[in-house]
């Protein structure tokens, strides 16, 4: 009995997420470019922009260059939705972040179908960015699983302390790719929410109306379930730990957004030297450590 | 390509016609074009150059005019935000447009352009 | 089942006798597409009488005596064959490794000291899916070999015509690939082994330029030098442990771990570096990408099905020998490296069959790092690639070969917009690519368990060659995918054969019912498999997981249909591309600076100087040479002790 009301709770969390997520992530959008905005010396927009967006992009007209590249954006959404569903309801970490892989690489396909040369020069760019962070990715999913003893996220939210006490190393370089994850200047290669150092839009180039608002809606989907993951770090038993995810988050949060605002984009070779050094340094170092501890 | 409204700041001539009708083309509905400035409102002094064609509106419709050699940021800015009031009704009017063609009416959606005038 | 698999071995040898003599191009093509039809029925009959009994079954060929002889006169042969190649082309410096290790193998069995007697052949599970993986990937290429090598021979006007010769070199292959993996005996085994190291390098060199000439002999060498550690296994193995069965000497091995001879090893890690060489491992890797310069049914027999799989089944053999020793260390060490390398080195090249030689040194790189763990769990995961490496390869080889074919090139560049330009041959190349890195059941679940069996045993070394390796390999085959998708509007002429789209059809076919029978699979077969190796049973794979994957499956095979579906008529388009607007009409072309039309291109990346052969090539072969002489160091170390 236990079990299966169990299993419904993590139903539920599944579905809650599917339906929560994209609230939470326009809204925290919605914050991002108000406080960017006023770091900027500007009024910044309503919070609640974001959300009118993607109103009216869906109502624009559908142009496309083909159509596969409707289809080819719509599974990037499907897997993204999938991915988070997967995480919240508590399934195995390590199949979150491949499924988020594969999601990536219909994003990946759907803007080199167009042949257009400004969304095959992003797409490519998209890739390096995919080949700089999935180490550290992976490895995180290492790190959860050496704190506690299991991919499996229902479990890692039950063991006794929060994963960070482990995993110090492995939350910083996560938290250093997250950036390259939210499309965060210095490594906003591939598309940039700043026009001003952008080369046309990046892999979203070719994107109008229904389709680019499936990608901002992906987009926001794959936010909250980084994030969550953040939030991972920092949850045990305890309740209170919930709040002490919560902070993180906002921290991390804010962090990211500053980091945006001070820093230029880079190019591809210093992402990539930057993001595997940060990843051997933080998760390997730490990895290493704990195999000589445990 | 996404995109609502198309600044064009300069005349129209032989060379960049043609770029300036694709682009105007690639953008979905509704959209909205602002011109910049009396070269691209008329051509301005150019006008009689032989390779000018003119303003903007030779080549696309034009929804508001901002004159001014060169045009002041002022009206500029109020360009534009008359340029937002008229996307948000074209917007609504192209709804409609879609509504009454599922329908199976007669409508018509983009032929005309707005033609108003900052000062 | 005896009956059966006398049969297997010695009806490839025979066909191969007759396929040498017959001329006439019509009959030759008959004689193999029957003699592919009985392998395969007698292999599938083979499983049909195994899952009768699913008992591991010992015996004696017919007038075992006899054979014994036989062998040996085959091992003088193949030396005096080796021996006579190389000094015609003036490399006879390779000839004494043959001699060397034949002449050792011939003391053993004619004055060495006295052995246990046993039988000589064996099967059991792993036999079993050997069995099948040759009998129908291997027959398959063979079938497809007589469209391919007809076209070959019209469009090469410059290569003689040796057919006759390449058809009895592929039976050839068949007999001693059913025989090594049957064998139990270790001289017969080696007598096999060298067989296929013989004949690969007389299939590499098939055209008789120069290239291929010069790359059969490193093949040859580097197979010798395998069949070397093997012969050194053997003279141990008769003269301190009296035996000359496989099984013994892996029982041996296993003994260490409870306070044995830790010399027991030594055979052990002679037939780890064997198989590290068949199964082109770091040092060892160029024999591999030299073999491309052969005919391509022989580059896809290779590769995925025969000699490549010959060293991994050897591994996965003494797996359990391995399991936390300095053998089964070098062998994971050696294998993670080989899949990090072999993926970088994948990113920088553009000829499509080379980044298929890479992806494969790659791939049983992490095999190799699997079998070398030696847990349960990993040794699963192994098999696991092995079989849809085996498919997915083969059918991305012919996949390759039927675009050269029809468009005349096989550079990824050209092949821009093949979705639209050939629907047909680029689905089966998209289910081949997932197959490859995209099927939950391949590349991602034995990630998923390399990852977990390395954390458990904390090798951080092995963790990070993972991580990064799965990074690298996304990288390659990616971009690849998103190449054939870009559009380009023109329908080309396909002029692939009915016979070859049969062979392809059939393998992405056998693609997704792996995919869908992955549960069944893994429950009827893989699993008693693992059981029998390592005595107890674990389940892998939660259910959970599972269905998650199935989910994944099922979506990642839609896909590319309905990318068929989509692609497949030309269609006209609401908007052309952006391109600054200066695009002249459609996606192709633009007007250049000049007021001139000028074609688009749009390349991938290879970031040549940064990953291209020169630069990490010599490294890579010190760095996994330097690993290999250590660890076989280490184990000689306790032998002698």
């Amino acid at each position: 009995m236990i079990e299966i009301t169990y299993f419904m709770q993590r139903v539920i969390a599944g579905i809650l997420f599917v339906l929560a997520a994209p609230l939470i992530g326009g809204l925290l959008e919605g914050i991002d470019r108000k406080i960017s905005a006023r770091m900027q010396g500007r009024k910044g927009p309503s919070i609640l922009q974001p959300f009118y967006d993607v109103a009216k992009l869906v109502k624009k007209q559908l142009l496309a260059v083909n159509n596969l590249q409707l289809l080819l954006v719509t599974s990037y959404f499907l897997f993204m939705v999938f991915t988070g569903a997967l995480f919240f309801s508590g399934c195995d970490i390590l199949m979150c972040f491949f499924a988020m892989s594969t999601a990536s690489m219909f994003l990946l396909l759907a803007s080199t179908s167009t042949h257009s040369p400004y969304s095959t020069m992003g797409s490519h760019r998209e890739l390096i960015q995919i080949m700089s962070y999935e180490p550290m990715v992976l490895l995180t999913a290492v790190g959860f699983y050496l704190a506690s003893d299991s991919f499996k996220v229902y479990e890692i939210v039950q063991s006794d302390r929060p994963t960070i006490l482990f995993a110090p190393g492995f939350f910083l370089g996560f938290v250093f790719i997250l950036t390259i994850k939210f499309r965060k200047s210095p490594f906003d290669l591939s598309t940039s929410h700043h026009a001003h150092q952008e080369v046309v839009k990046g892999v979203t180039t070719e994107m109008v109306g229904l389709q680019y608002a499936l990608t901002e809606l992906a987009e926001w989907y794959e936010n909250v379930f980084l994030l969550g993951v953040v939030g991972l770090f920092f949850v045990s038993s305890n309740p209170w730990s919930y709040l002490a995810a919560v902070i993180a988050i906002a921290v991390v949060y804010f962090i990211e957004i500053l980091i945006d605002n001070v820093s230029a984009r880079v190019k591809w070779q210093l992402m990539l030297k930057m993001a595997w050094g940060m990843t051997l340094i933080t998760g390997g170092l730490n990895l290493f450590i704990l195999d000589l501890i445990r | 390509m996404h995109a609502d409204i198309l600044l064009i700041t300069g005349g129209i001539n032989s060379q960049n016609e043609a770029v300036v009708k694709q682009i105007y083309s690639q953008m979905p509905d509704p959209k909205v074009v602002v011109a910049v400035g009396t070269c691209a409102c008329t051509g301005g002094i150019f006008k009689e150059c032989y390779n000018i064609k003119g303003g903007v509106d030779t080549t696309i419709p034009v929804d508001i005019y901002v004159p001014g050699c060169a045009a002041r940021p002022e009206s500029i800015i109020d360009g534009v935000v008359k340029a937002i009031a008229l996307f948000q009704q074209k917007h609504e009017d192209y709804l409609a447009y879609k509504k009454a063609k599922k329908k199976g009416q007669q409508a018509e959606f983009g032929k005309t352009a707005q033609k108003e005038k900052v000062v | 089942m005896e009956n059966v698999i006398t049969l297997l071995i010695g009806l490839p040898f025979v066909v191969a006798l007759l396929l040498a003599f017959v001329t006439s191009d019509k009959v030759r093509g008959k004689i193999v597409y029957l003699g592919g039809l009985v392998l395969l029925i007698l292999s599938v009959a083979a499983a049909v009488i195994w899952f009768g009994s699913r008992q591991t079954v010992t015996f004696d060929l017919p007038a075992s005596e006899v054979l014994n002889y036989l062998v040996l006169g085959g091992d003088f042969f193949l030396m005096f064959l080796v021996i006579w190649l190389s000094v015609k082309h003036h490399k006879t410096i390779i000839s004494v490794l043959s001699i060397v290790q034949t002449l050792m193998v011939a003391w053993v069995e004619l004055f060495g000291p006295e052995v246990a007697e046993s039988h000589h052949m064996r099967v059991d599970w792993l036999t079993i899916i050997m069995l099948l993986i040759i009998g129908i990937i291997g027959v398959l290429i063979g079938v497809y070999a007589v469209g391919y090598m007809r076209g070959y021979h019209m469009h090469h006007k410059e290569v003689g015509d040796r057919r006759r010769f390449f058809f009895a070199m592929i039976f050839v292959f068949y007999g001693a690939m059913y025989g090594l993996v049957t064998s139990m005996n270790i001289l017969w085994l080696d007598f096999f082994w060298e067989t296929t190291s013989v004949c690969s390098f007389l299939l590499i060199g098939y055209t008789q330029t120069q290239e291929a000439v010069n790359n059969s002999f490193r093949a040859l060498w580097m197979n010798l030098l395998g069949g070397l550690g093997i012969a050194i296994a053997i003279v141990y193995a008769a003269c301190m442990q009296h035996t000359v069965n496989l099984y013994d000497i892996i029982d041996n091995g296993v003994l260490v771990a409870l306070g044995a001879d830790p010399g027991n090893l030594l055979p052990i890690a002679m037939l780890a570096f064997a198989a590290l060489t068949k199964s082109a491992q770091m040092p060892f890797s160029s024999w591999l990408l030299g073999a491309m310069v052969a005919p391509t049914p022989s580059s896809a027999l290779l590769h995925s099905a025969t000699i490549v799989k010959a060293g991994v089944y050897m591994l996965i053999r003494i797996s359990v020998a391995m399991s936390g020793n300095s053998v089964g260390e070098m062998v994971y060490l050696i294998g993670g490296f080989t899949f990090f390398v072999g993926s970088l080195l994948a990113i920088a090249q553009s000829d499509g069959k080379k980044v298929l030689a890479y992806s494969t040194i790659s791939n049983l790189g992490l095999i190799t790092a699997c079998a070398g763990m030696g847990k349960q769990e990993t040794v699963w995961a192994a098999l696991f690639l092995i079989l849809f490496h085996a498919v997915s390869k083969s059918v991305l080889f012919q996949c390759v070969g039927a675009i050269e074919n029809a468009t005349g090139s096989r550079d990824i560049e050209d092949m821009q917009g093949l979705a639209t330009r050939l629907p047909k041959l680029a689905l089966v190349l998209l289910i081949g690519i997932a197959g490859m890195f995209l099927a939950p059941f391949g590349m991602l679940i034995s990630k998923w368990a390399a990852l977990k069996a390395f954390v458990d045993v904390k090798s951080t070394i092995m963790v990070l060659f993972i991580v990064f390796g799965s990074a690298t390999t996304v990288f390659y085959w990616t971009k690849w995918m998103a190449k054939i998708l870009g559009f380009n509007e023109k329908r080309e002429n396909d002029v692939t054969q009915r016979s070859e789209y049969a062979s392809l059809f059939f393998h992405a076919a056998s693609i997704i019912l792996l995919c869908l029978f992955f549960p069944a699979i893994s429950y009827f077969m893989i699993e008693p498999l693992t059981k029998e190796l390592f005595g107890t049973s674990v389940t892998v794979i939660t259910e959970g997981n599972m269905v998650v994957m199935i989910i994944m499956a099922v979506a990642i095979f839609i896909v590319p249909l309905l990318i068929y579906a989509v692609t497949r008529q030309r269609k006209k388009y609401d908007v052309i591309a952006y391109m600054g607007g200066i695009n002249v009409g459609d996606n192709k072309s633009f007007i250049d600076s000049f007021g001139e039309e000028m074609e688009l291109h749009v390349s991938n990346w290879y970031m040549e100087e940064w990953l291209g052969e020169k630069k990490l090539m010599l490294p890579s072969i010190i760095l996994g040479t330097l690993i290999i002489i250590v660890f076989l160091g280490v184990v000689l170390g306790g032998a002698i002790r």
